[in-house]
């Protein structure tokens, strides 16, 4: 039994585990709000369709949906582990922290990307008819992606340091990403918000895109994959120094 | 303080071995300056809840740092050696579970990690081995606690480890369940295997254990051979609690005997510290009857577990 026989026992366990919580129907929740926006938009108004509906991506969906499924996911998939005592199962076991941190990892990057990209793609096929709107699903759902996984490793971290991750995750991106990135520019670069915007707004097929992106291409995916391999090296280190808690 | 000793065996060669380890939380010591050899049978560690078991073994199977001195399996720390996991298995006390997967399911996935060449068989073994057929297809969460306790060293199990850390394996099974394991756990030591495994209940190490570490407070308070440490679980000097009709007249009395070590009048009652248990008793009727002390309650105020245990550290 090779290597991608463990991996995969991992991300189909993680997977049964995130689905199985009652956190997976909040999230999937959340996913539908930006559809409905969007169908009362075109009920409503239906005025300057490509203006609204990279508002819609940048406002609702990149802002506040992505890192909430994220950190819901993210802090759960080896949280949930470590807060119930499972995780000493997989501890105790001759496998590479690296594939237990991997394997949770892309189960939250996995089924972030499915809900948050569904919502998108449903809301902008909406709100934005025609070849543009397919044009801009296609670029939206790789950016989401891109940023579901950053965010995904950053919450995996923070639930191997606090029991409160789901918190200090939502207080980080709500003030950090949220308030200070809006006031000062400098901080932008350090902003998963941006490097999902940078991504998108490069393969938007109607260019210049809508979106307000401050980073290029590059400098999106280099920074997104500086801050991920920071924080997936962070977690490997935490884990392989795990101390399991003495009373529960 | 001292100049740690050097331990009176190899710790490089050792099975289990702990070197003056300790583990602390905060100002809560968990364990103090523990140093043992565990070889080849069952050992038990025994002592009353809260006395470390969990610490040490913890410590043990690589999921807790010493805070000073080293832990050894094979001569090497567990701790970020997950390789070592081929051979040991750990049974942990806390009640987790996988509640969606069936046992064996668990039992299958416990054989993957381990990296297993025939999971599926191996998974077949623990869950016969445990007894758990009938209820192999059902999901965990709908177990009892008995049948969860099973399942768990089941999985344990999977890989047929040379070392085995136990924490309180015989919890909530009942009596005949019981009997299963300790048959199982005495037929796995007859091939060699190294068991460790807790438990506050003197029974069940008295049952299955030839060697004992008895742990009280953190400290080693005894370590070696069931029954030479029984023995002296048995000759400890006892307290008594008397009520009687004239408590100083017959405390003058028992002042004068040997067996009696000490007397202290007590609010509502006397207290007796005698040498061992069968001569006090037989003794302290004759007393009353020639003081012409009418004797209310005799009662033994010490036989708790802790007590014993405590007794052992002081002496």
């Amino acid at each position: 039994m090779g290597r991608n026989g463990v991996f995969r026992q991992l991300f189909v366990l993680t997977m049964r585990q995130a689905l199985g919580r009652r956190r997976a129907v909040i999230a999937v929740l959340a996913g539908a709000i930006p559809v409905l926006v969007a169908v009362i938009y075109r009920l409503v108004s239906g005025e300057d369709p490509q203006g609204w509906s990279a508002d819609l991506l940048n406002g609702i969906v990149v802002t506040t949906l992505l890192p909430l499924v994220a950190l819901i996911f993210g802090t759960s998939v080896l949280g949930g582990e470590i807060e119930d005592g499972t995780i000493v199962y997989l501890l105790v076991r001759p496998v590479p922290r690296r594939e237990i941190v991997a394997a949770k990892i892309l189960v939250a990057a996995t089924t972030t990307t499915v809900i948050v990209g569904v919502s998108a793609a449903v809301a902008l096929l909406v709100s934005l008819p025609g070849s543009a709107g397919y044009g801009l699903v296609v670029a939206s759902v790789v950016g989401i992606a891109w940023g579901a996984l950053i965010y995904a490793t950053i919450a995996v971290v923070l639930s191997l340091f606090t029991t409160h991750a789901l918190i200090v995750g939502l207080i980080y991106v709500y003030l950090w990403e949220g308030v200070i990135a809006g006031l000062f520019a400098g901080t932008r670069l350090a902003s998963v918000h941006q490097y999902v915007l940078g991504v998108a707004a490069a393969l938007d097929p109607i260019q210049p895109s809508a979106l307000p992106a401050h980073l290029s291409l590059a400098g999106s995916v280099g920074l997104g994959a500086l801050v991920a391999g920071a924080a997936t090296v962070l977690a490997v280190w935490r884990l392989a120094g795990f101390e399991v808690a003495e009373r529960p | 303080m001292a100049e740690p000793s050097r331990p009176p065996f190899d710790p490089s060669t050792a099975p289990l071995a702990a070197v003056h380890a300790a583990r602390w939380y905060g100002n809560v010591v968990a364990v103090n300056d523990v140093t043992f050899a565990v070889g080849p049978g069952v050992t038990g560690l025994l002592g009353p809840n809260g006395a470390g078991k969990s610490t040490l073994l913890n410590m043990l199977a690589g999921l807790l740092a010493p805070s000073s001195g080293a832990v050894l399996v094979e001569g090497q720390p567990a701790r970020e050696h997950p390789a070592i996991y081929r051979h040991v298995a750990l049974a942990p006390e806390r009640d987790a579970a996988y509640g969606f997967l069936t046992g064996r399911e668990f039992a299958l996935l416990s054989a993957r990690l381990a990296r297993l060449p025939d999971p599926e068989a191996a998974a077949r073994r623990a869950i016969a081995l445990v007894d758990m057929e009938e209820a192999a297809d059902r999901p965990i969460a709908g177990y009892s606690k008995g049948m969860r306790q099973r399942v768990k060293l089941g999985a344990a199990l999977v890989h047929d480890p040379r070392i085995l850390l136990l924490d309180e394996p015989f919890n909530g099974m009942d009596p005949r369940q019981r009997l299963h394991m300790m048959t199982l756990l005495d037929g796995m030591a007859r091939e060699g295997r190294v068991i460790l495994f807790s438990s506050h209940i003197l029974e069940e190490v008295e049952r299955l254990a030839q060697q004992v570490l008895v742990m009280v407070a953190g400290r080693l308070a005894a370590a070696g051979d069931y029954r030479a440490i029984r023995r002296l679980m048995t000759d400890r000097p006892h307290t008594f609690t008397l009520r009687t009709s004239d408590d100083r007249a017959i405390a003058a009395r028992l002042l004068t005997e040997d067996a009696v070590l000490g007397v202290q009048i007590a609010n509502g009652g006397l207290d007796v510290r005698a040498a061992d248990y069968g001569s006090f008793t037989r003794l302290v009727a004759r007393v009353a009857a020639s003081a012409g002390v009418s004797l209310y309650e005799l009662r033994p105020t010490d036989e708790t577990l802790e007590s014993v245990f405590s007794y052992l550290v002081a002496g």
